[in-house]
């Protein structure tokens, strides 16, 4: 697949209307990525601000909920977008209840947080809409981890439930193995997901969600290590999206409640199978520049302008 | 009718599984950690020692929320295959996390005590200034709460602030009221309440709290709560008319004592009746000419599994 020209709707200019967006972070964002955000932003909405989520105060009171920052009533935007990861959760799912209950654009909702951040469920979600996945199982009881494996079978690729960017995943080869590692992971109380590991190509593909829109990216992972993940190093290309990227890709997103997102492809077995989808994906700033946070912005700024 | 009880310990579900056998009914009971979830190319599966599940009509789940991230894709499964659960999707996720919680109740407009959250610990003398003393103050890491505290004034809670040394994920300030607490159980359209003194700055243990009768406004505030956190059997506190707790937890041997009653029975005819209403929902896989239906209770049931 050689990489083609993208089109996109027209840029409209000279309509910076009287329009304003809110960008809530995690408490672990990247100021490249919120600087992206602030600087494209500013080219459409009249106001732009950005906000930690560890700033907001959620304030509730005689049946009435305010999300403040610095005394600003942050629920009055035209359109809010939360990039929030696993580590946001306490406040997370209570800031996103109270959006849901505004008037404000939101492009994610708090259910798709709660799924996306959850790898099994995730997975299990897709799997009854009849998007193609990979054999997951999610237990508790080390004990009958054995079961899970009759599912899978070796080798399998170990997930702890809260871990994100591949580093709490661990690939498993062998009875022995497994059993060392799940006595570590009971410790800590984590819920186990496990998955068939596939060995796909050095390569997977992501694809971003954009509304309707998919920008296809392959991504090449760096040699030696089986997880194809760019934050991990790798290097990666745009490529043509298939019809059958795009129909998964829109899919995965409608099925979890997203219209900005990620969607992870692998090839197996001929067919594309759905790895991961990203709430919170980064731009791919170092390959793409600022062609994907140009996208976010003009997608919230068409769907400010109408009502949730 | 079918129904499974689903608890972490045998002596939770013993006494359900016994009611609703008494009266005609077939229940039995799995434990938790013997369940495995399944995900596969086309389908979900629910299974218990290498077996999937058989369909029930009606699952009653007693388990702590902490175990959320394993009991909300098990309710979305069940909810899934047309079975009725007494605790509905997502209100795990409500139940495990209190900032969560309360936004919920809010935003529901159930009345809950004057509340800020926020995940600054610089703010928090700021923001107390909003609320009136006394003030509950909690301290979480992740979802749980790593410390609670009762300030009176703001020098209490100045020193609470500075005795914070690791890092929090977030606080929560809540307006705290010195009285009673109703503890209430939430069977459906019954409740149960128990009343508890607050006395010298503590409030007495349900086991030593005395039977309580509820208003018209408290059972209406009650079910409501219950409603818009996800539950139709659960735990409910109040303290003067406001909803402080929410919880599918239920110490059952205790309100049973203190209100003279064998709650168990209504529960169990509460999963009837549900299981009842929710029969024709149940989705049956791979059932051919509807076979595994009016064979799946009969001496060749094992066949059609």
């Amino acid at each position: 697949m050689s990489p083609t020209k993208i089109i996109f709707p027209e840029h409209r200019q000279n309509q910076k209307e009287n329009r304003s967006l809110l960008i809530i972070g995690s408490k672990t964002y990247k100021q490249s990525t919120v600087n992206m955000l602030l600087e494209e932003g500013k080219k459409k909405f009249s106001t732009v601000i950005f906000v930690p989520i560890d700033k907001i105060q959620i304030i509730s009171v005689d049946g009435k909920t305010e999300l403040t920052y610095k005394d600003k009533n942050l629920l009055e935007f035209d359109a809010i977008y939360p990039r929030l990861s696993s580590r946001d959760f306490l406040l997370g799912e209570a800031v996103l209840k109270a959006i849901e209950n505004s008037k404000a654009y939101c492009p994610v909702n708090l259910s798709a947080y709660q799924i996306s951040n959850h790898k099994f469920y995730t997975s299990k979600k897709l799997s009854n809409q009849g998007i193609p996945g990979i054999t997951s199982t999610l237990f508790i009881s080390p004990k009958y981890a054995d079961y899970a494996v009759d599912e899978t079978g070796y080798p399998f690729v170990m997930k702890l439930i809260s871990g994100f960017a591949g580093k709490g995943v661990v690939l498993i080869n062998s009875k022995e193995q497994m059993e060392s590692i799940l006595e570590a992971v009971h410790l800590f109380e984590e819920f186990i997901s496990t998955q068939k590991f596939i060995k796909g190509k050095d390569s997977d593909v992501r694809c971003y969600v954009i509304g309707e829109y998919v920008i296809a990216v392959k991504r090449k992972c760096k040699k030696g290590d089986w997880r194809a993940n760019i934050s991990r190093g790798g290097s990666a290309s745009l490529i043509n999206p298939t019809p059958e990227m795009l129909n998964i890709a829109k899919t995965s997103a409608k099925a979890l409640g997203m219209q900005l997102c990620s969607v992870d492809l692998m090839e197996y077995k001929k067919k594309w199978v759905v790895i991961e989808v990203n709430f919170m994906p980064g731009p791919f700033r170092k390959f793409l520049g600022s062609m994907i946070a140009q996208q976010w912005i003009r997608f919230l700024f068409e769907k400010s302008g109408k009502t949730n | 009718m079918d129904i499974l009880i689903l608890a972490e310990k045998k002596k939770n579900a013993e006494m359900f599984v016994e009611a609703i056998k008494s009266k005609g009914h077939n229940a039995s009971y799995i434990r938790l950690s013997k369940i495995i979830l399944v995900s596969k190319q086309n389908e979900s599966l629910i299974k218990s020692k290498g077996e999937e599940l058989p369909p029930y009509d009606a699952v009653f789940i007693q388990a702590r929320t902490t175990l959320a991230p394993f009991i909300e894709p098990l309710l979305d499964q069940l909810e899934s295959e047309g079975c009725y659960t007494t605790s509905k999707k997502g209100s795990y996720y409500v139940g495990m996390n209190e900032p969560y919680q309360f936004v919920t109740l809010s935003v529901a407009k159930i009345p809950i005590p004057k509340s800020i959250t926020s995940g600054n610990a610089k703010n928090i003398e700021h923001l107390s200034k909003k609320l009136a003393y006394p003030l509950l103050a909690k301290s979480f890491i992740g979802k749980n709460v790593q410390q609670a505290i009762v300030v009176n004034n703001a020098r209490a809670l100045n020193s609470y602030i500075k005795s914070i040394k690791t890092e929090i994920d977030g606080f929560m300030l809540r307006q705290f009221s010195k009285s009673d607490i109703i503890s209430s159980i939430v069977v459906g359209k019954k409740i149960f309440s128990i009343k508890r003194k607050f006395n010298n700055d503590t409030t007495v243990e349900i086991k030593d709290g005395k039977i309580y009768k509820v208003t018209e406004n408290e059972s209406k505030t009650i079910h409501s709560a219950a409603q818009a956190c996800g539950y139709d059997i659960a735990r409910i506190d109040l303290c003067k008319g406001k909803i402080v707790k929410v919880d599918p937890i239920i110490p059952w041997s205790d309100f049973n004592q203190i209100c003279s009653e064998k709650i168990e029975d209504y529960v169990a005819d509460f999963l009837i009746e549900q299981a009842i209403k929710n029969e024709g929902k149940r989705k049956i896989k791979y059932d051919f000419l509807g076979l595994r239906k009016i064979f799946g209770k009969t001496i060749l049931g094992w066949l059609f599994k």
